[in-house]
């Protein structure tokens, strides 16, 4: 090989290398951007009381954000006590006993659930509840998050489940333990820290949807009355504040949008920090 | 246990005290017959003193008492006691390796089979950690069968007082180990344990 092309192919390589770098920054550049944006435009209408109040008539100062946090815990949290047992469980199934024809649909079903855009998710949810019970309510967003929440949560445990060695299975079976017990009291705890991440992950991502909230829980512009009744959440109101003709709207929506970001900055955390391997 | 894998079959048949093995319930016959596998497997969320106990915890037995006696018995037995009596509350997995074989030993005796199998027991550790287990199976051999499966000849001369030469699947030929390795029956036998190939 001769000089010339020794170089050049040097060349090549340092101009790849620096390509590489360049898309890399921009990736998690893009996410430093839209932090900082929204801390700086955020943290100036942030406020205790804008925590702790409700939001005010229109055209009077002040007020806060406290019912949409409230409203967004309440549907988060039904979501996931509707959502994280169906896709946990069906993630055993497909782990632990799924083979043949049906596993393969369910799997499939789940990865096309996963790429369905969520306004459309909104929408069943809207004909399968809003609609029969005439009315907007916090129930229904909670049934099209946890719709959301199941391909990602089942998808989730099965590969966590998969990444249990098979040789702890057999130790456990050779034991004489009956399948059962072997899948609920060892295979499960084996995987339980990821199982966990996953669903606290998957909460996260629900807890930032905007779109299947729209015509679910609606938005409120006070308290809400249970979970039959239309409510507030974060991001709708976010949604509906920057979209106002209000200057002061605009603030309290990058406020909003500050705390919800970093609700989900927060959760996504505290997993990384919870999987990290422990030393033993 | 060959039924989870697929592609696995057998034929013939395997008599446990008058009983075909393979009519009966296999989570109670895998109770009579312990395992032993070629790698250790302690289960990475449980302690020592877990492990060990894990056959009686995990079929229901709740006596505290009765687990802790049993937990000490077997780690005698598996003569691993005086090295974990202090720690028997550290994770299972922080022992070494030929630490770890002699643990799944005690797990399996701890649910008291009147068989233990085990599947090249020594194929993942060092010779010393080796000589333990070869040690520690002569010592029991007087309380339960002791089933090896072996791929070291000189391993199945040391430690069993039987052998059964199997190939491709066959058995080949069976007798006492002292005869075999001297006087062996069949020629593919021979040719095994001269080296003539394997």
């Amino acid at each position: 090989m001769n000089a010339a092309v020794y170089a050049r192919r040097k060349k090549v390589n340092a101009l790849m290398f620096a390509l590489t770098a360049a898309c890399a920054a921009v990736a998690s550049g893009t996410l430093l951007a839209i932090l900082g944006y929204i801390a700086w435009k955020g943290a100036s209408a942030l406020s205790w009381s804008f925590l702790m109040n409700l939001p005010r008539p229109v055209g009077e100062p002040g007020g806060g954000i406290a019912n949409s946090i409230v409203g967004s815990a309440k549907v988060v949290g039904l979501a996931g006590a509707l959502g994280i047992p169906v896709g946990v469980l069906g993630g055993v199934y497909l782990a632990e006993y799924g083979r043949g024809r049906y596993a393969f649909a369910v799997r499939y079903a789940a990865d096309v659930m996963n790429g369905v855009p969520s306004i459309v998710v909104g929408l069943f949810a809207y004909a399968l509840i809003v609609h029969p019970m005439k009315k907007f309510s916090a129930l229904s967003g909670s049934v099209a998050l946890a719709f959301i929440m199941v391909p990602i949560v089942l998808r989730n445990t099965e590969e966590f489940l998969r990444l249990v060695p098979g040789t702890i299975r057999e130790a456990a079976l050779a034991l004489g333990v009956p399948r059962w017990k072997v899948t609920l009291l060892v295979i499960l705890p084996t995987a339980g820290r990821g199982i966990v991440t996953g669903a606290l992950l998957a909460l996260a991502r629900v807890a930032g949807e905007t779109a299947p909230l729209i015509f679910t829980a609606f938005g409120n512009r006070f308290e809400g009355s249970g979970m039959l009744n239309p409510i507030a959440t974060l991001p709708h109101t976010i949604y509906t504040y920057a979209i106002s003709p209000y200057e002061d709207w605009h603030d309290q929506a990058w406020a909003a949008a500050l705390i919800l970001m970093a609700f989900v900055l927060a959760v996504n955390a505290a997993t990384r920090l919870w999987l990290r391997p422990r030393s033993t | 246990m060959h039924e989870s894998l697929p592609g696995a079959f057998c034929d013939g048949e395997i008599l446990l005290g008058g009983r075909n093995v393979l009519e009966l319930d296999p989570v109670l016959l895998r109770r009579e017959v312990g395992m032993v596998f070629q790698r250790p497997n302690p289960f990475p969320t449980m302690s020592i003193a877990q492990n060990v106990a894990a056959g009686l915890t995990l079929n229901g037995v709740r006596d505290r008492a009765v687990v802790a006696e049993a937990v000490e018995k077997s780690l005698r037995r598996a003569a691993l006691w005086d090295e974990v009596k202090d720690k028997l509350a550290a994770p299972g997995v922080s022992l070494s390796g030929g630490q770890q074989q002699r643990l799944c030993i005690a797990r399996a005796l701890a649910v008291q089979p009147s068989v233990l199998l085990l599947d090249e027991p020594c194929s993942a550790l060092d010779p010393i950690a080796t000589a333990r287990i070869e040690e520690l199976l002569l010592e029991i051999k007087d309380q339960l069968t002791v089933v090896i499966v072996t791929h070291n000849m000189q391993q199945a001369a040391r430690v069993s007082e039987y052998t059964v030469f199997m190939l491709m699947g066959e058995m080949v030929e069976y007798g006492l180990t002292r005869q075999m390795f001297t006087q062996p029956a069949d020629k593919r036998t021979e040719d095994y344990i001269t080296g003539r190939f394997g």
